[in-house]
Order: structure tokens, then C-alpha cells, then sequence
């Protein structure tokens, strides 16, 4: 692993006609390949193009059909993470999603219709009311 | 933000040409010059909407666990719970949230220890009443580019 690479890609490139050198772009684009690397570009501030509410949407949802409703819900624009964890006390939701939305209420017509969707109606809103922190994974320090 | 900026920004988003000149790339696409798309890019960092630009890992396959924690801190306990955050750069997202469990955040970490050894230490110094770790059982999704 190209522990320097790594440390220049997790962070924030210079904007700069030459950001990468050559033996860069090569070694990019074989991690890509290989899936070390999700995806390389600009990573953007969603609340400044538009999408001011965000909510992470908790689904109880029965374990054999887990799968089928994460697929399923998955394939929506509004949700940028969708995953399945584990319940804990007095928290008996086990699918996760992440919901982006220019309104509370775009994302509340967005739930109720999924729920009609899946046919699952216990789930949690839970709004994001003060972001204390956002950054980016440091892989190598 | 106008037609050309949401142009530039998919392409920044979804089509970030891997080359050595990629902005001159890009500028090719959208009929712009190279000394004119760098300096877009540069106001749209300016104006806080482009947050970075870089790679993404698959964190497993760079050898390190993210995991979801569910936390309860006091309400007169939150700037000291932000204090706390800060100090962790393994810690990338932070949010109090409209619930019970009203603090959620991610490690990431070299292990699945390391990250049980962090969240202790956390809840400790951050002196949060309940801290569960949540490990994710399976990923269907994440995907934060956003079609403009």
C-alpha cells in the first residue's frame, strides 16, 4: 500500500493544473480497480446546495427481510447510506438510512410514503439538530 | 449558483477525469479554458460548497472498522461533549440528535479493540450516561454525490 498516496488522497488536493503526477494517476486508478478506492472527486457540502435537512430514519424491520427492504430502499436518491446494525436496549431498529432532503417535509412525504412502500411502520426519525463535527477518515497519520 | 456551476459540479462529482491536466479536461467538456474551470473550482471551495476534493477508501479494504455509536449525553453536557469529539480525528461525524439517544457519531479505526478502547475513553471523558457500539451487519448503500 502507497501510504504517502493515501495520506495525499484522503485529505483535500490543491486546486492546481497539475494536482496529481503521472505515477499518481496510475497507482489512482489501480486502487479504484482493485476497490481500495470507492470513488475520487469533489465531495460537496450538501447543505450549501440545497439540501439543508438531513435524518437518519431507523426501520425495525424483521431479519429475514432485511436484505430485500435495504435493496429496496437503497435505490432512492434521498438516501445516501443505507445499512443494517445491530438493536440495543430500548432501540429495536436494525436498518438505517441516511435521508437528505430541501425540507423537513419532503422528508417526511418521502418515510411515510417508503413505509407504505416496504409496509414496515415502526421507525424513528431522528433530525440532525446540531452538527458538531464533520470530516474526513484519516487512513494513514 | 448557475447552469455552468452545476454542470462543473457533476462532473467534479460524479466524472473527475484521473490525468495530469484534469482540469483542462474538464474545461474541454464544458468549453472553458483551463485558468477559467480552476478558478471556478476555487470560488465554489470558497463559497464552503465544495467540501474537498480526494478519494474515498473502502475503509475494510484499507485495513480499518467504522462503526456507528448511540450515545446519551446531558444537555449541560454537550460543549463538553463537542470538546471531546474534537480532539479525535478518528471521529468523522458528530450530530445530537431529536431522540433519547440524542448523540450519534463514527469511529473508524485500525480494529474492532482500538475502536472499543476509543468509544470507552470517550465516554468516560465526555461523561455520556449510555454509549452502545454498532458495528454495520451489512452496507446496502452509501453514495453522498448529489445530481445537480
Amino acid at each position: 500500500m502507497n501510504k504517502e498516496l493515501i495520506k495525499k488522497l484522503q485529505g483535500d488536493l490543491t486546486v492546481q493544473a497539475d494536482p496529481l503526477t503521472a505515477e499518481e494517476c496510475v497507482a489512482l486508478k489501480l486502487m479504484l480497480q482493485e476497490g481500495l478506492v470507492r470513488r475520487f472527486g469533489a465531495i460537496l457540502n450538501h447543505r450549501e446546495i440545497g439540501y439543508t435537512a438531513n435524518c437518519m430514519v431507523a426501520w425495525g424491520v424483521a431479519d429475514s427481510a432485511v436484505s430485500k427492504i435495504g435493496e429496496f430502499l437503497a435505490q432512492a436518491d434521498q438516501v445516501s447510506h443505507c445499512y443494517e446494525r445491530p438493536r440495543f436496549k430500548d432501540f429495536p431498529y436494525n436498518l438505517y438510512t441516511m435521508v437528505h432532503g430541501k425540507s423537513k417535509n419532503d422528508i417526511i412525504a418521502f418515510v411515510e410514503k417508503a413505509s407504505k412502500d416496504i409496509a414496515v411502520t415502526d421507525y424513528q426519525l431522528l433530525w440532525s439538530l446540531v452538527e458538531l463535527k464533520k470530516t474526513s477518515p484519516k487512513y494513514v497519520v | 449558483m448557475n447552469q455552468k456551476d452545476k454542470e462543473l459540479l457533476n462532473i467534479l462529482q460524479f466524472d473527475f477525469p484521473i490525468s495530469e491536466r484534469p482540469y483542462q479536461e474538464i474545461g474541454r467538456k464544458l468549453h472553458l479554458s483551463e485558468t477559467r474551470v480552476i478558478k471556478q473550482v476555487k470560488s465554489l471551495k470558497e463559497q464552503n460548497i465544495i467540501r474537498r476534493i480526494g478519494a474515498v477508501f473502502e475503509s475494510d479494504r484499507v485495513k480499518h472498522v467504522s462503526v456507528l455509536v448511540a450515545a446519551k449525553v446531558g444537555k449541560d453536557k454537550t460543549k463538553e461533549a463537542k470538546a471531546v469529539i474534537s480532539k479525535y480525528h478518528q471521529i468523522t461525524h458528530a450530530y445530537l440528535r431529536s431522540h433519547e439517544y440524542n448523540l450519534w457519531f463514527t469511529i473508524t479505526a485500525a480494529s474492532q479493540a482500538e475502536i472499543l478502547r476509543l468509544a470507552g475513553e470517550i465516554k468516560q471523558s465526555a461523561g455520556l450516561a449510555e454509549l452502545h457500539v454498532l458495528p454495520a451487519l451489512k452496507k446496502f448503500k452509501i453514495d453522498t454525490r448529489f445530481k445537480l
